[in-house]
């Protein structure tokens, strides 16, 4: 059944089943690719950062630094306790603070405050800050992650809601300034 | 008796297995392959047979929900009978199934049974060792404890530098913007769907390949002792390298 094109019928049904299989491939894939990838784009449209408070001044005495904990703005119900995160707040002097991240800057651990030596230190592979955050020893390249803050009412509030990594996190491309710097 | 072979007979003249299962059983190895260098395939072949059996068992207890997961792994340990055995048997087999692929590895490279026809064995076996680290990754996450918690945490460190996608890869990996519920429901996904498919399509593979290509000969110089076999083993071997390697030793 071979026609002036050398293309049997067999050949061409053949190959117009693999097209139209094609169409329906690509229809299914196009809703699985984006459920998929919903925790990148749906980002991308709404942010994951809001501001959240970490409570009354009261919490945070001038010269200290103390753990405080948030919920995170998103959350689900089953989160369990991975829905709350720690924080570092520095009270400077009543007047400036600074809020670090729990995360190392190096690969994510928390680190933890020792007022002894005026030092944060990641129990991972030895990463040490100065009280002011900034980088002191060991493999981290920067120093610490700081939040942005403000303070309304006599409460502490952050802007938070992406885990801190190395790679800078996609909002702050987004929104054009660094959320966590 | 008769009336299980009348049985096997009827299956066997639809499915036709038996030839193909004798064959596969009873298929010529060299002789001097029975030796202890070769267990490390099939005993990584039990680990995850064993692996499948033991947390199939697991699933039937684990909650694989951030608030619930550990909750779920203490019901396990104590309140279910012998619910602590299945669950160290699962973890420590987790741990013997990596040392045995390790094993099996070193020992396929050190015979260099790597080399042709052989490569693409190896390229599945390279794949089979990669999906066997995932799985102990994802698996070690399930316990949702503070050493998961923070493991997450790395693992997302080192997504995130990746150059320019490592942002998104972070929230892909973690299923939103922080370790949460989101992040263990997919990685028991993976853990307990994806890798192990993969893993079963790799075995299948690499089995396959094995039947087809059959195993190498053990080449261990010193079991020839005795002069005149040597000589004739080393005129058996076509390739004068191997020759000359054995004119310097003698």
């Amino acid at each position: 059944m071979s026609t002036e094109n050398g293309i049997s019928r067999r050949a061409a049904l053949v190959k117009l089943g693999v097209l139209l299989n094609g169409i329906v491939g690509v229809a299914l894939a196009v809703p699985i690719v984006r459920y998929l990838l919903s925790p990148v784009t749906r980002e991308r449209r709404f942010g994951y950062e809001s501001w959240l408070s970490l409570g009354g001044l009261e919490q945070f005495p001038a010269g200290q630094t103390r753990l405080a904990t948030y919920k995170n703005p998103v959350a689900n119900a089953w989160d369990g306790e991975t829905g709350d995160i720690a924080c570092w707040v520095r009270n400077v002097d009543d007047q400036t603070f600074q809020v670090f991240a729990i995360n190392c800057a190096h690969l994510g651990c928390p680190v933890r405050w020792f007022p002894q030596s005026s030092l944060f230190m990641c129990p991972c592979h030895g990463g040490a800050y100065y009280q002011d955050g900034s980088r002191a020893s060991g493999p981290p390249e920067r120093g610490l992650f700081q939040y942005h803050y403000k303070i309304e009412d006599g409460k502490l509030l952050i802007k938070a809601g992406e885990m801190p990594t190395p790679g800078q996190p996609v909002a702050n491309k987004a929104g054009g300034k660094t959320t966590c710097a | 008796m008769r009336v299980i072979q009348k049985l096997g007979d009827w299956f066997d003249l639809r499915l036709q297995l038996e030839t193909p299962i004798r064959e596969t059983l009873e298929h010529p190895v060299p002789r001097d392959t029975a030796s202890w260098f070769y267990v490390f395939g099939s005993a990584a072949l039990t680990c995850f047979m064993f692996q499948i059996v033991t947390g199939i068992m697991l699933a039937l207890i684990y909650v694989p929900s951030a608030g619930e997961a550990w909750n779920s792994l203490q019901t396990l340990n104590h309140g279910i009978a012998l619910g602590w055995f299945i669950r160290a048997l699962h973890g420590w087999g987790s741990n013997f199934m990596v040392a045995i692929v390790l094993i099996h590895m070193v020992q396929v490279f050190l015979f260099g049974a790597y080399k042709f026809p052989r490569e693409l064995t190896w390229i599945v076996g390279v794949l089979l060792l990669l999906v066997t680290l995932g799985m102990a990754f994802t698996g070690q996450v399930l316990r949702f404890d503070q050493d998961a918690y923070w493991g997450l945490g790395i693992g997302a460190s080192i997504a995130s530098r990746v150059p320019v996608i490592g942002p998104w890869a972070v929230n892909l990996m973690l299923g939103g913007p922080i370790i949460a519920g989101a992040t263990l429901s997919r990685f028991f996904a993976l853990h307990v769907f994806v890798i192990p498919g993969l893993l079963i399509a790799f075995v299948g593979v690499h089995l396959l390949l094995v039947l087809k290509l059959g195993i190498i000969e053990l080449c261990i110089s010193n079991r020839h002792h005795e002069p005149k076999k040597r000589v004739a083993w080393r005129r058996s071997r076509k390739k004068p390298e191997v020759v000359a390697a054995f004119e310097l030793r003698s």
